[in-house]
This record gives C-alpha cells, sequence and structure tokens, in this order.
C-alpha cells in the first residue's frame, strides 16, 4: 500500500534550507558542510605565520608587501555529512486513524532530501521490535534519491519498538552528522541509552515525536476498555470522565517534558509534531525557530 | 406495624428490572489503542478519592432501588399502632365578648384556636376528639368524638367569637355531662378568664396582662341646642390617664376633649356639659389611646329624633281652652280650629284630629283621632255610644288595674288619685285592642287603641268642664302620655348592652323595619305589634330602617355596647371549672399513619438522582 508520495513542490522549497551540523568534526571529504577544521574550502578563514614546509601557493602576498613577514591564508574545510533516520515500524505507529506512519514516512523523506540537497548521505532504518531494517542506505545524489526513497512504502509496521536495543549493535557514525529518530515514543521500552549512545558518537540528534489528534486530545468517555495494539495483554478499563480526561493530558506533558528534558541534558533536540500538520509548517516555522534548519 | 394495601409490595419486583437493566446498560465499550502507555500513567496524576468514590459508579442505581423501595412502602402504605398513646379529648372554647381582645395581631379566640389545633396536631389517630362553645349566648357541642383531625380542625376554624357574656355555668354543664358518659376524658378550658383547673379538667388561660379601658353608662341630655353626656371609664388593667373626645354628628373634628385619671379597676365618672350643639343627631365618645379590646373604646349617642312637626285639627263648636293649652304644652304641635259645620270628611292630611263633643258621620282615613265626650255613634271607630250617664258628684272614677307595659307606659308617674265625673257618655262594644284607663261604674271613661283604619285613637268619654279633672294632676300627666303614645317616635332608646332586646315603635304606616346588624346581618322585624322587638348579638352600630306606606324610608341608629362584665378581661370568673366525679385512666392504642414522610423521602431521592445524573453529564462533557 502506498503510504504517502512525493511532495515535489515542498521538495522544491526545501532546497533553500540548510542543516545546521554542531557535531561536525568528521566525515568525507567533498561534502557541503563547513568544519571547524582549516581546509581547502573557498571561504577564508584565517592568517598564521608561514613555517618551513608550508603550501608556498596559499601565502598572502599582499600581506607580506604590507608588513614584510610571510603570512599564510587558511580556508574552511568543508565535509560530507551522514545523516541517519530512524523511524519506528511498530504496530501503533501504523494504527486507527492517525496516520502517524504517513507523516513519519513524510518527514523522512523530507529530511532525506534535505541531506541530499546538501550533497551529503543518507541512511533510513525501520526499527520493529528490537531489530534495524535498512531501508536505503548511503543514499547520495538527487537521481538516487529519487529512484529509491519509494522504498519508504514498502516499511511494515508492525510488533513493537525497542529503540536502544535495535540503535546500540548498529554502525551510527562518529561526528558525521545528524541522527533523526522518529517515533510516537508511547513505550515504556528504553529510547535513552539510544540517545546517550548516538551523543557519545558525537552525531547532531533530533527526536521527532509524532502523535496523533487522538492521542493529543482524546475525546473518548464513557466506561471504555482500552487494548493496546501492540500488546493486548496492556489494557486500561475505566469510566472515563472530566477528571481522568485531565490526568491524561498531564501525562502525556509529563512524558513530553520527560523526552524534551532527557534531550537537552544530551545537546539533543526534541519536537513533538502532530500527526496532521504540514511538513511545510514544520520545516520552516518550528525547525528554522529551533535551530536545526536554517 | 401493618399495611392498608399489601400488594404494593408487588412493585418491588421493580428492584430486579433495576438491576437487570444496569448491568446491560453498564458494559464495557472495548476499544483497541496505539498504547495504553499514556492512559496507565495518567492514573498517578488522578486525585486521590475517598473511600466511598468507590461506589460512585452504583450511587444512581442505589438511589433508584431506594425509591423503589419507598414507593412500595408508600402503596403498601404503612400503619403504626403506637400503644396506649391515643385519648379522648374535650376542648370547651370560651366565645364570649373579651374573646375579641387583640394582642400581637392575634385575638385571644384565635389564640385560643391555634391552641386547640395544636392539641389536635400533636395526637395520634385513634384519639377522639369533642368541642364545647360558649358565647354567652348559646352553649352548644360543634363535634362530638370525632376522629379525623381534619374535619375537626374544619369545623373549629369555622367558629366565631361573639358578643355575650359568659359564666362558664352552661360549658360546666356540657363538659361534665360528657365526663359522665366518658370519665377518661381530657378536658380542656380554653379561656381568658380565670378559671382554677381541677383534677378532671385543664385551663388554659389565653389572656394577658395587656391594657384594657372600657366606657361605661353613657348617657346623654340635650335641650336647649345643649348636649350633656356623662359616664364613667374603668382601667382594668394597670392605672392609666385616659384621655375622651367627643365627636358630633359625624364631623371629625373634636368637640370636646378631657383626661380622666382612672386608677386600676376603679370606675371613674366623667362629664361633657353643655356642650354647643345646634342640633343633635349623633354623638361619638372615644378613648383617644386605643386599647386591645376596641370594642368598649368607643360609645355613639344616637338622637331620638323627635324634631319633627305635627298638624292637628279641632274640631268643636265650644271654647277649646283647655285642648289648646294641651296641645301647647307640646310645641311641635300646630293646630287649627273649625265648628263642626265646616268639618267634612275631605279634610285630611292632619296628624291629629280631635272632636270635641262631636261624632262625624264619617271617621278620617289618615292621623290620630282624639274624641272629647263623643255624642253618637261613629263608623269604623272601635266602639259604641249607647247615651248618657249623670252621676253627679259621686261619680269617682276607677282607675285601671291592667298591668300590661302599654298601660303602665300610659300610666308612667301618675298617682291614681281619685276625681270626680258629674256626666260622661256611656260607651261600649270596644274593639280588643282598646285600653281602658279610667272607669265609672264599669263604663269606660278614657280608653285608647287603634280605629278600624289602624290609626290611633283615644277617647275621653266626659267634657273637661264635667269634671275636676282639669284641676288635677293626674289628669294632666295623663293627657301627656297619651299625647306621647298618639306621636310615637319609631325609637325610644338608641343606646343598648349587647344581649339586650331592642324595641322599635310600629308606626301606623309602617310598611317594614329592616335592621342591619354590625357585622352587616340583616334582619326583617315583624309590623304586626305595636313594638317590633330585636335582639342586639353584637357590639356596635345598628342601623334601623323604618319604610311607611308611602315608601318613604328612613334610618335610624342604634349602638349596642359591650357588656360590662366582658369588658372586665382580667376579673375571675364567678364558678369554678370543675368537672365532679372519678376520672378513669382510659388509653387506646394510637394509629400513626401518615405517609407525608415517605413522598418527602422520595422526592429526596428523585433529587438526589437527578442530581448525580446531570453531574455524570457534566463529567462527560
Amino acid at each position: 500500500m502506498k503510504n504517502f508520495a512525493i511532495d515535489e513542490e515542498l521538495l522544491q522549497q526545501i532546497e533553500a534550507l540548510q542543516t545546521l551540523i554542531k557535531n561536525n568534526v568528521s566525515g568525507l571529504f567533498g561534502g557541503n558542510h563547513q568544519t571547524r577544521t582549516y581546509g581547502s574550502s573557498c571561504e577564508f578563514s584565517d592568517y598564521r605565520d608561514y613555517e618551513a614546509g608550508d603550501d608556498i601557493t596559499k601565502i598572502d602576498w599582499n600581506a607580506y608587501a604590507r608588513f614584510d613577514k610571510l603570512f599564510l591564508k587558511l580556508y574552511l574545510d568543508e565535509r560530507q555529512m551522514h545523516t541517519r533516520i530512524y523511524i519506528d515500524a511498530s504496530r501503533s505507529m501504523a494504527h486507527g486513524k492517525g496516520n502517524k506512519h504517513v507523516q513519519a514516512l513524510r518527514m523522512a523523506a523530507a529530511f532525506a532530501y534535505l541531506s541530499i540537497n546538501e550533497m551529503d548521505k543518507v541512511s533510513i532504518y525501520a526499527i520493529r521490535d528490537n531489530g534495524l531494517e535498512e531501508v536505503v542506505t548511503g543514499l547520495f545524489g538527487k537521481d538516487a534519491y529519487i529512484s529509491s526513497i519509494h522504498k519508504l512504502n514498502d516499511i511494515e509496521f508492525d510488533g513493537d519498538c525497542r529503540i536502544s536495543e535495535a540503535v546500540l549493535p548498529s554502525t551510527v557514525g562518529y561526528g558525521d552528522g545528524l541522527s533523526i529518530i522518529i517515533s510516537d515514543f508511547l513505550t515504556e521500552n528504553n529510547f535513552e541509552d539510544a540517545i546517550d549512545h548516538l551523543t557519545s558518537k558525537k552525531r547532531d540528534i533530533l527526536c521527532v515525536q509524532v502523535l496523533s489528534k487522538e492521542e493529543l486530545n482524546p475525546t473518548a468517555y464513557g466506561k471504555i476498555h482500552f487494548f493496546d495494539v501492540e500488546d493486548t495483554s496492556k489494557f486500561y478499563k475505566k469510566n472515563i470522565n472530566k477528571e481522568i480526561l485531565k490526568a491524561y493530558k498531564k501525562a502525556l506533558d509529563y512524558v513530553q517534558e520527560r523526552i524534551r528534558g532527557y534531550c537537552a541534558a544530551r545537546g539533543a533536540e526534541y519536537m513533538l509534531v502532530p500527526a496532521d500538520e504540514s511538513v511545510y509548517k514544520v520545516f520552516f516555522d518550528r525547525l528554522m525557530a529551533m535551530g536545526v534548519l536554517k | 406495624m401493618r399495611f392498608l394495601f399489601p400488594l404494593g409490595f408487588l412493585a418491588l419486583i421493580g428492584i430486579p428490572v433495576l438491576i437487570a437493566v444496569y448491568i446491560i446498560k453498564n458494559k464495557y465499550t472495548e476499544q483497541i489503542v496505539s498504547s495504553t502507555y499514556i492512559w496507565n500513567l495518567s492514573n498517578k496524576f488522578l486525585k486521590r478519592r475517598v473511600p466511598i468514590s468507590k461506589i460512585a459508579g452504583i450511587i444512581s442505581l442505589i438511589l433508584q432501588i431506594l425509591a423503589v423501595i419507598f414507593i412500595s412502602f408508600a402503596i403498601a402504605h404503612p400503619v403504626f399502632a403506637v400503644p396506649s398513646a391515643a385519648n379522648d379529648y374535650c376542648f370547651v372554647l370560651d366565645g364570649s365578648g373579651s374573646m375579641n381582645i387583640s394582642y400581637e395581631g392575634k385575638t385571644r379566640f384565635e389564640r385560643g384556636k391555634e391552641e386547640i389545633a395544636s392539641r389536635i396536631n400533636g395526637t395520634l389517630s385513634g384519639s377522639t376528639f369533642t368541642l364545647i362553645y360558649a358565647d354567652g349566648k348559646t352553649c352548644e357541642t360543634v363535634f362530638t368524638e370525632i376522629e379525623n383531625s381534619r374535619r375537626a380542625l374544619e369545623l373549629l376554624n369555622a367558629l366565631q367569637p361573639g358578643y355575650g357574656e359568659v359564666d362558664g355555668e352552661d360549658a360546666v354543664v356540657a363538659a361534665q355531662e360528657y365526663f359522665n358518659i366518658n370519665p377518661g376524658v381530657k378536658t380542656i378550658l380554653f379561656t381568658d378568664k380565670y378559671f382554677e383547673s381541677s383534677v378532671n379538667a385543664e385551663v388554659i388561660n389565653v389572656a394577658a396582662n395587656e391594657k384594657n379601658i372600657a366606657l361605661l353608662n353613657v348617657d346623654y341630655t340635650y335641650g336647649n341646642k345643649k348636649l350633656t353626656i356623662t359616664g364613667s371609664v374603668r382601667s382594668y388593667g394597670a392605672s392609666a390617664n385616659v384621655h375622651l373626645k367627643v365627636y358630633l354628628n359625624g364631623s371629625e373634628e373634636v368637640a370636646d376633649e378631657q383626661t380622666v385619671i382612672a386608677p386600676q379597676t376603679a370606675v371613674v365618672n366623667f362629664s361633657f356639659k353643655d356642650i354647643p350643639a345646634e342640633e343633635f343627631i349623633s354623638a361619638k365618645i372615644a378613648v383617644a389611646d386605643g386599647d386591645a379590646l376596641m370594642l368598649d373604646n368607643e360609645v355613639m349617642l344616637y338622637g331620638l329624633n323627635s324634631a319633627n312637626n305635627y298638624d292637628a285639627l279641632i274640631v268643636s263648636d265650644k271654647p277649646t281652652f283647655f285642648i289648646e293649652g294641651m296641645l301647647k304644652a307640646k310645641r311641635d304641635i300646630k293646630y287649627e280650629t273649625i265648628s263642626t259645620k265646616e268639618y267634612n270628611a275631605n279634610l285630611n292630611g292632619y296628624d291629629l284630629y280631635i272632636f270635641d263633643s262631636y261624632s262625624p258621620n264619617e271617621m278620617p282615613s289618615d292621623g290620630a283621632v282624639w274624641f272629647f265626650n263623643p255624642d253618637g255613634n261613629i263608623a269604623k271607630s272601635g266602639f259604641g255610644v249607647q247615651g248618657q250617664s249623670n252621676p253627679g258628684m259621686s261619680g269617682w272614677v276607677q282607675w285601671t288595674k291592667d298591668t300590661s307595659s302599654q298601660v303602665k307606659t300610659l300610666l308612667k308617674d301618675v298617682q291614681k288619685n281619685e276625681f270626680v265625673v258629674a256626666k260622661y257618655t256611656k260607651c261600649g262594644g270596644l274593639s280588643r285592642n282598646f285600653k281602658i284607663l279610667l272607669t265609672h261604674d264599669n263604663n269606660p271613661l278614657l280608653f285608647t287603641g287603634t280605629n278600624d283604619y289602624g290609626n290611633r285613637e283615644v277617647v275621653c268619654a266626659f267634657n273637661i268642664q264635667d269634671a275636676d279633672a282639669a284641676l288635677k294632676t293626674d289628669f294632666l300627666i295623663i293627657i301627656r302620655n297619651l299625647i306621647n303614645n298618639t306621636f310615637p317616635g319609631v325609637m325610644n332608646q338608641t343606646l343598648y348592652t349587647c344581649g339586650d332586646v331592642m324595641e322599635v315603635n310600629v308606626l301606623a304606616n309602617c310598611e317594614s323595619i329592616t335592621v342591619k346588624s354590625p357585622r352587616g346581618n340583616l334582619k326583617s322585624l315583624a309590623t304586626d305589634e305595636a313594638e317590633a322587638v330585636c335582639t342586639l348579638d353584637e357590639v356596635g352600630i345598628y342601623t334601623v330602617t323604618f319604610k311607611n306606606k308611602g315608601g318613604e324610608a328612613k334610618n335610624y341608629y342604634v349602638y349596642s355596647a359591650l357588656s360590662e362584665n366582658e369588658s372586665a378581661t382580667t376579673v375571675s370568673a364567678d364558678a369554678p371549672f370543675n368537672i365532679l366525679g372519678e376520672p378513669r385512666v382510659v388509653m387506646r392504642d394510637g394509629i400513626y399513619d401518615d405517609i407525608l414522610y415517605i413522598f418527602l423521602i422520595l422526592a429526596v431521592l428523585a433529587m438526589a438522582d437527578w442530581m448525580v445524573y446531570c453531574y455524570e453529564q457534566y463529567q462527560l462533557r
């Protein structure tokens, strides 16, 4: 079943955006991301005294004429990053009318195109149970993007999602770009270790929590017996009234704050995305406001 | 406890039905959600609930089951028997005039009724009630051994106080009679007199220590355009300065006033002397500062309406000095004298015709008629002439021995001294209505009555010149009395005491007499006697409407004052309220069958259920 389609207009607009990478200490040459190290890009950065053995082609002769001393011109280095996108492929993402999985795929496709546009590599993984399924890996170039992005529709949403168990054994790179985890985070399973692990690998991290409208503002009332779609042994049985709905809101706020606080403590970013919110708004309003994009 | 309609418990079938509906209705809806994580986490954020809230979900069911139970009870109508809780009560209510005294907006009579109603309401079903009511005029048993308290209260509420004077004797007799039949009865007297309670009778005194001043024995004299009013006041409470005011002829201006110091219970006389009054129609004497019993704070006095003028015709061929002098003595009679030849039956329109030594062929059809020494028979005169008698100086007259009230009035102030009639006309064949005042040798000499036209008639069978009567005081007095009898006023008296019998003179041309009481009750008096009577049983102004055959109506006013004894609101009763006999304790089972409380509980349950429903709806909003 086709869960999403490429919105070409959106992709064109995304081309105007640029990712701000904090931990760009590594990566391959030939990329588009400026690093803090000096390299061979066209962008001037600083001067330093000439030392024997330095490339004489980089001596600033104008400065020599003025100061009668040899100065070497330094240029910033530019690297190619590797954006890794992890999609929660549990059953809860695709349950009901919320279309969380559609929003997750749209977000993943948009982030992937943004990286492709910045001449970075992109890998997209689906996390199901404790496994990490590669959807596309090392995607580079728009042609490859166009020919491969449809694979997102092949992701099967089933089972549960144990993020840490899936991410920790995998190759996540080091200091070479952004890791994006897209999930509803409605689980008692551990995801904190995955964030810690990615942090230790000098990866920039963005946690995107996708929630449906019903999950954000439940309208259920009366005597209801809820069963968990991922595990029917988990249930909730109560006469839902105004008090319980208030408590639900508080619990939801608590979960959001817990994730936000955990991420903030580790330099990671957190963002709540309603399933029915437009990707354009997410990218151009919220991510730019957060400083993730510019 | 027993039930009047046990089948009402069939309504309890509703309980299992309710529970079944509740079970069916309250099934949980199963629903699969993407995650129960947040829902389960929300339990930590729920406010701690009180233990009773655990049954919150079934409060509605509990309320409805309770409602069904109480409905069953209400239909089954429980009746509780309370052992030895019922009694027989005999209430004796004083309805005398003093019970009209108002204190703090309620009359003593109303307070007495409230006390009785309270006792009736405070008893259980099974008790019986008897009410004896005494208002001075009557002593009646309003209801006897009635068990229906509602009916008893209805009859009690319909009672009105009277204005009579109650000595309690009749009530004691009635209560004693009932006690003799039922020695277990509880007799309770509600009165404002100081009766002593006895073994068999409880006395509830509804009177309070109120200020009470009464006007007593008010009278008046009017002459020479001056009015003098006398009377007395009495303070039955504490000593008081009594401010009296007089109003004349319906005016609101005070004609005279004075302050009388009235020590406690002492009778103090007062008088208003020579109050200028061009005419005297009415006078009101009032205590300026009214008290609880207003009925004795005001007395109305009315004139006797004696200002009428009368026309008389004297028919005589002789000198009429004596007759003229007689009429002149009464200043409001105008007269003219004609000879016997000038008289004919067409001469009418006079109030009085006097025929001196002349018998007309035809009687005048209007006005009163006097004959002096008639010389022949006259048709429709009511008497016949049988010749002359000449006893000479031996003609000593005899006074009548008739003791009727009418004769007494005619002979008022007469000493009955003898005098001589030397010559007279022998009269006979008198109509029955004639009253003979003087006779000689069994021949009537002076008699009065009414002729066939219904007009008053006086016959003096002798010439004044033929007797030494003119020199006698008695004869002059009797002539005065006869004149007054010839021209009677409608009212002889305008001030009575409540309970008195009012007398109204039935004049010759009277068609009807109606009396309107202070409460507005109309009564038509019989007019076939010379005097109509009416018992005044209310306090206040009575209006007597006198209508003559010409259709003309005229109102006369009479004031009926409260009895002096009833004004004395704090005096002790003369006779003790003592029910004699050996009391017997007769206690019967009382019955409590009031299901009003069940309906009240039902209403509360229904309202509570409704509130629970509303709360749930609000919660689910």
